[in-house]
């Protein structure tokens, strides 16, 4: 960037609730001290491992139970099943007394396996190969209105959530009671689902997950790890320790799933456009359903719409789960690569042209900053560029709903004056723990050093899975009400020994003040108290004041270097601007929009399950051949974090990750004067764009111009 | 990965990653097995508490293939356990020794996360037989500094909220830790080139860059902003 973009700290300070708090378990995990599921390691413990089909379709043959059984240390052998539907799908599992006997009795087992045809992609569908259908008749007729009618295909990979903690579970019996150390992003889930397996009632089970190592969206399900696990605690009496290995984790725990979108549109001269018809086909693998893509998302004017025709295809792969922004970025980059291609058919610049189409004022505002903060004035006009090395700047936009669930969150008040404060959700690296910690002591007027939080068990009070970003916003009332609750037990305790009215009392830092006057601190009011109290605070999923209005927004702008002779793409500076609300917590905050950000860009540029055509085998299951970005990828990135006149909390999870591979694809397109439309922005296909004509233009470049030329 | 001097050869003689679902780990660990014992012999000379041990006419000392007594030296004090020799060091750590830092997430060198230092040097610890720890300083990210008694590395990882969900985050500190013995002042490229064998999922690098040029007594420079303090006491 030419100019230093402003400081961060100039930016977002005083933007949120608690702006210099540090995550409250951020030692424990640089320590090495905090425990994950996977790290609940029982000398005496059952190993679990499934029985894994290797093709895209197999049937089994044969396999040799009784080898496997009279292996050293094995202890079960479940074979449910003859056949596999994709690689990675299960027939069974073995249990063993180490990993070790288990791995010799998987090899004893000896499954011989016949591979079968299958099919491995959205394009094994004929309608996806085939021409997009003719429009409605308003659309038809919109589009023929139109000065000019653009068609494109689009599409998105297969990405996978790579949580670097894979899916799985470690069961302990407690007695007649059964502890579950689950890496989950649904604490109450979990506990409602093991028992089935486990042979246990909801009142005998205690689920813990106090640190859970990643969790994009694939982990609400307990899964098949967590079955076979269930299964092998209940028939053994023992402690089972079952996770999936990285092989697993990639080929049966979910994905994002590939997207093919055909667009037809008719626009005018300004950029305008009158009408489309959109085709989504998503790959859902051997699923049924969640393939889908938000696209268009309603944040643009596209006039008359032929949109939701969209259609999941089945092939021999493991299935879609929910991932950070389900359909979102795959949306958001059809959606904006083609309005950049718009922009430049019409002349226009393409943040001009979202200025038009976008009727969201907050947005409007973040455009300004978005451009001012990347430096968009020195982009220079789509292909115009040559030598080597090119630079381009694009725009990428979110929104997100406002989602809600029922939540409680319990305080007790100590008589040293320290605040605990109960949740049973999770928190999965979010920083949820830290944000309720921060807000019920800013609600009390009590520095966070007071603080405590217990969260992650099924014995804390109940709340949200952490997922389509409604744990946070739904937790914020309740930890708002519970510290209002509080705060008024207190001072209700302070006025009357004072003879003070309590509705003039204020804390301001641990102090308890009337007007100007200081009554009594914190510590020594609580100091009082005979017993601890609690008080909980309930957030019942319905608007209510504390929940306020609106919901999440953003804008992001990237700088991209291209270099043409090897099709590299460098993402240099990512702007990211993210409204979500009231920000509880600023350092946690600028992390989940960096962390979105990074997701995005590794997106944008390298991630892609590959599937072998022939065998439907996963190629790349694996962390050296399934690239995510790393350190020496890894763009600056300025996180906004944008406050307004709203008061409730809002999403941020999900947000961040949305804008980013279009802003990314869009600068690609305006360094190298072709679209690049599918992801991932792989340098063989930079090279191939390279290779084609320069984008065309229906109309002159020069301002003010209408001239039309051939119709396209 | 994480130093040049990391074990990663082998590393993928292991598995191939055509259509061998599930197994490929089971082949792998047959493929340490084999070459474990040749490995083992190499250790052995260093190995007096191996109790299987035993003689070849040739003179060789072969271990296993049934357990043997493997003792290693973890973050300043010894253990002593009963292992397969193709047990891996990160195995050993994990399973023996109740250090559970390091974590196991690729089993194969492509993530850094199971990063310890071995004679002050990075290595992958799922790449490395347990006995060819043996006699060998091994240093995990508890041993580099505690809850109570922190590195200030590791306070700056902290206060910097270089990590989201943490679980790659032993395996940073560690990578950042060596770079920082061997060269105390990194500038930004030499940062993010000693962690480039560290995957982060959750996206936190930027935040690990400022928390180890704080930690070298620099200027943070990738996003400049004073992040302001621990607030003691604030832990859960
Ligand atoms: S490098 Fe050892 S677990 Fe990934
Ligand atoms: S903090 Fe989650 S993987 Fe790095």
């Amino acid at each position: 960037m030419s100019q230093e973009p402003r400081a961060l700290r100039a930016i977002n300070a005083g933007q949120s609730v608690a702006d210099n708090a540090t995550r409250l378990e951020g030692l424990e995990k640089a320590t090495g001290a905090a425990r994950y599921g996977r790290d609940q390691i029982k000398k005496d413990m059952l190993w679990v491992r499934l029985i894994r089909c290797p093709w895209g379709r197999a049937s089994l043959d044969s396999l040799d139970r009784d080898a496997a059984l009279a292996t050293p240390g094995v202890v079960e052998v479940v074979v449910s099943g003859d056949a596999g539907d994709y690689h990675g799908d299960s027939i069974g599992y073995v249990v063993a007394r180490s990993r070790r006997s288990l791995e010799r009795g998987l090899q004893a087992l000896d499954a011989k396996w016949t591979r079968l045809d299958c099919k491995t992609g959205i394009l094994d569908d004929e309608s996806a190969r085939g021409p997009m259908e003719e429009p409605s008749d308003q659309v038809a007729s919109a589009i023929d209105d139109a000065a000019f009618t653009f068609e494109a295909t689009y599409s998105t990979p297969v990405q996978t959530h790579s949580s670097l903690e894979t899916h799985g579970l470690m069961i302990e019996p407690d007695g007649e009671n059964s502890i579950v150390h689950a890496s989950t992003q649904g604490t109450f889930v979990v506990a409602d689902q093991i028992g089935r397996f486990l042979g246990k009632r909801r009142s005998r089970i205690t689920v813990d997950c106090e640190h859970i190592g990643g969790g994009f969206g694939s982990k609400f399900q307990i899964g098949k790890e967590g079955a076979a696990g269930g299964l092998a605690a209940k028939s053994s009496g023992e402690a089972v320790y079952s996770f999936c290995d990285r092989e697993e984790e990639h080929l049966d725990t979910g994905n994002r799933p590939g997207l093919l979108c055909k667009v037809r549109l008719g626009h005018d001269a300004d950029g305008t456009i009158r009408g489309a018809r959109f085709e989504t086909f998503g790959g859902t693998g051997v699923s049924r359903r969640g393939g889908g893509a938000r696209v268009p998302s309603g944040r643009f004017e596209f006039g008359t719409l032929d949109a939701r025709n969209h259609r999941d295809v089945q092939f021999n792969a493991g299935g879609p789960r929910a991932m950070r922004a389900p359909g979102c970025p795959q949306g958001a980059f059809v959606e904006e690569l083609l309005i950049d291609e718009i922009a430049h058919r019409c002349g226009q610049d393409p943040l001009d042209l979202r200025r038009r189409l976008d009727d969201s004022d907050r947005r409007q505002r973040m455009y300004d900053l978005a451009a001012d903060l990347i430096g968009w004035k020195n982009r220079a006009e789509t292909g115009s560029q040559s030598g080597t090395m090119r630079t381009g700047y694009g725009i990428g936009t979110c929104d997100w709903g406002k989602g809600r669930a029922p939540a409680k969150i319990e305080v007790v008040v100590h008589p040293d004056g320290h605040l605990e404060v109960r949740t049973g959700t999770q928190d999965i690296g979010t920083g949820q723990r830290t944000a309720m910690g921060a807000l019920v002591a800013a609600r009390i007027g009590v520095p966070l050093a007071n603080i405590s939080v217990a969260i992650g068990s099924s014995k804390l009070p109940a709340g949200p899975a952490s997922g389509g970003s409604v744990c946070t916003p739904s937790t914020a009332p309740a930890a708002m009400a519970a510290g209002d609750l509080a705060r008024e037990r207190i001072l209700a305790g302070v006025a009357e020994r004072e003879k003070l009215d309590a509705t003039t009392l204020t804390i301001d830092d641990g102090v308890i003040m009337n007007g100007g006057r200081k009554v009594i601190r914190w510590e020594d009011a609580c100091r009082r108290l005979s017993e601890p109290i609690s008080v909980t605070g309930e957030f019942d999923g319905r608007a209510s004041a504390y929940w306020g209005e609106g919901s999440s927004e953003g804008v992001q702008a990237a700088r991209v270097e291209v270099d043409c002779e090897t099709g590299q793409v460098f993402v240099r500076d990512v702007i990211a601007i993210q409204s979500c609300g009231l920000p509880l917590v600023r350092k946690t905050a600028e992390s989940q929009i960096m962390g979105g950000v990074i997701q995005g860009t590794s997106y944008a540029l390298f991630e892609e399950q590959v599937l072998d055509p022939n065998t439907g085998a996963v190629l790349n299951a694996n962390l050296e051949n399934y690239k995510i970005l790393g350190s020496e990828d890894c763009p600056r990135i300025i996180p906004v974090l944008w406050r307004d006149d709203q008061t409730g909390v809002r999403a941020l999870g999900e947000p961040p990750v949305i804008p980013t591979a279009a802003a990314i694809a869009n600068a690609v397109f305006n360094a190298i004067g072709r679209p690049v439309r599918d992801l991932p922005l792989r340098p063989d296909r930079i090279l191939a764009a390279l290779a084609e004509p320069m984008a065309e233009r229906v109309v002159a470049v020069a301002p003010g111009t209408t001239e039309r030329e051939t119709r396209a | 990965m994480t130093d040049d001097s990391s074990p990663t050869s082998g590393a993928s003689g292991s598995s191939g990653s055509s259509g061998s679902s599930g197994n490929g780990d089971v082949s792998r660990r047959l493929f340490l097995q084999t070459i474990g014992i040749s490995a083992a012999t190499a250790a052995a000379d260093r190995q007096s508490a191996n109790a299987d041990a035993a003689m070849r006419p040739g003179g060789a000392t072969i271990i296993g293939p049934m357990p043997a007594r493997t003792s290693l030296e973890v973050n300043g004090a010894p253990v002593d356990f009963v292992a397969e020799p193709a047990t891996t060091l990160l195995e050993a750590l994990r399973e023996r020794c109740d250090v559970t830092g390091p974590k196991e997430v690729c089993d194969r060198a492509a993530c850094g996360g199971c990063t310890v230092l071995l004679d002050d040097r990075p290595v992958a610890s799922c790449m490395m037989l347990a006995l060819d720890a043996t006699g060998r300083k091994i240093m995990t990210v508890e041993g580099i500094g505690t809850v109570d008694d922190p590195d200030p590395l590791q306070v700056a990882m902290a206060e910097f909220d270089a990590m989201q969900c943490g679980f790659c985050t032993p395996g940073v500190v560690t990578s950042a830790k060596a770079l920082l013995e061997r060269n105390p002042r990194p500038n930004i490229d030499e940062i993010r080139a000693a962690l480039s064998g560290n995957l982060c999922r959750c996206g936190t690098y930027p935040n690990i860059f400022n928390a180890v040029l704080v930690a070298s007594g620099q200027e943070p420079v990738e996003e400049p902003t004073d992040r302001g303090q621990t607030i003691p006491g604030g832990r859960a």
